[in-house]
């Protein structure tokens, strides 16, 4: 009699231990929505470094290197990407072989358009980030179309970012497009999905062990991200894009990084921008 | 006249060992020459045939990760080493890159397939 109500006992505990299990793995596997994943991911880093204000993350690694601030701050007083932003506001201004120019042909707000970016594009139902409008525009002109990692694509991207500093981060994920939310869906499991050779996910490093060391790099918090962009680069001696890095990035852990603007890069911006929605704009910047 | 003859002997001694010693010296020298022959006609043949088939099976399990988006950085550069290593006739080289090339591979996909559903970490907390 004993054995078998301590029997029954145990199977009642185990169920309710698998019930309960089964209830945390699922937890881990229902998703969230951007809301309640930014104040997740915005509670995460301010939990992790509660001495940093809020604010400060538009600053990347800086945020939290003390020495390396110290550094950066003396170059900002100087700062590199300035003719690139001299640049950029030439290639703005220049008209097209039609006559029209960037603001007259596509961007009537311009040039302060970078915080309207990335947006989902409800006509042709995906995501848009700046450099590729500015290349559709160049396109539909009757222009050559920039290149998406080097070259003037960054004097442009230099400039338009100057132009809206200050703005505030405010990515919209529209509930009547249920694309809209896919895309977002797909670049959130983007950034934890683990790839490469080393089995890393852009939240090994940028989350779990922001903060950390990697060999002498301290690894940049994810909050904030995308505001510095594009960056100039002591590593590449020139500015470069939010693209680029996310190619490199790809490429530090041994994965085949994804096509410039292609459709994987473009919804991973449109999840780790709507992640900083309230910080300001920030670019272009300078980074080691 | 015993000197004589023991002379005459140890001459003929002489001459008979020189005359065994060209005709080994001529017969090395032919089975040298047929030797190279040889070679040439091994090297005339097709090289690294079963290698140059394992890089395509390589390349297929590149391709499989790629189409999950799951390939590696370096499967391809190895692919194309392991070409070039049988192009110059290394096949031991060619092989092992080819089978390189295709562990990475097979491990692009698995670990893509394992990727496939988002897992939120255990530290992002809601």
């Amino acid at each position: 009699m004993i054995n078998e109500t301590k029997g029954k006992k145990m199977n009642h505990i185990s169920t309710k231990t698998i019930a309960g299990l089964l209830l945390l793995g699922l937890s881990s596997l229902v998703s969230a929505s951007p809301e309640s994943d930014a104040k997740a991911f915005k509670k995460y880093f301010t939990d992790r470094f509660p001495d940093v204000p809020y604010n400060d993350y538009i600053n990347g690694a800086y945020t939290i290197d003390k020495s390396g601030r110290e550094n950066w701050e003396a170059i900002e007083e100087f700062p590199p990407y300035e003719p690139f932003i001299d640049e950029g506001r030439a290639m703005w201004e220049k008209p097209f072989k039609n006559g029209k120019t960037f603001k007259t042909a596509c961007f009537p707000d311009g040039p302060a358009i970078k915080h309207k970016y990335p947006m989902w594009d409800k006509e042709k139902k995906m995501v848009m980030t700046l450099p590729l409008a500015l290349n559709n525009c160049l396109k539909a002109n009757g222009e050559k179309p920039m290149k998406y990692k080097k070259g003037p694509i960054n004097n442009i991207m230099a400039y338009l970012a100057y132009e809206a500093r200050g703005k505030k981060i405010n990515v919209v994920i529209p509930k009547d497009e249920p694309g809209a939310l896919a895309a977002y869906e797909e670049g959130k499991k983007f950034y934890f999905q683990r790839r490469g050779q080393l089995n890393f996910s852009c939240a090994s490093c940028h989350m779990q062990n922001a903060g950390l060391k990697l060999r002498s790099e301290i690894l940049s918090p994810a909050l904030g991200h995308p505001s510095g962009f594009p960056v100039y680069r002591s590593k590449w001696g020139t500015v470069g894009t939010l693209h680029r890095r996310f190619t490199g990035c790809n490429k530090q852990v041994r994965a085949k990084a994804f096509k410039a603007h292609g459709p994987e890069y473009r919804n991973l911006e449109y999840f780790l921008t709507a992640m900083s929605n309230g910080l300001e704009w920030n670019g272009p910047s300078a980074r080691k | 006249m015993k000197k004589f003859l023991l002379m005459g002997c140890s001459i003929l001694i002489a001459a008979s060992v020189g005359c065994t010693g060209n005709q080994a010296s001529e017969e090395k020298a032919a089975m040298k020459t047929e030797a190279k022959k040889g070679v040439e006609k091994v090297a005339e043949k097709p090289k690294c045939t079963v290698e140059a088939s394992h890089i395509v099976d390589a390349d297929n399990a590149r391709k499989r990760a790629a189409s999950v988006g799951g390939e590696w950085r370096d499967t391809a550069k190895f692919i194309k080493q392991a070409h070039a290593a049988v192009k110059a006739g290394k096949c031991h080289k060619a092989e092992a890159l080819a089978k390189k090339a295709l562990m990475e591979g097979q491990l692009g996909y698995e670990q893509a397939m394992s990727q496939k559903e988002l897992k939120m970490p255990g530290y992002f907390k809601f």
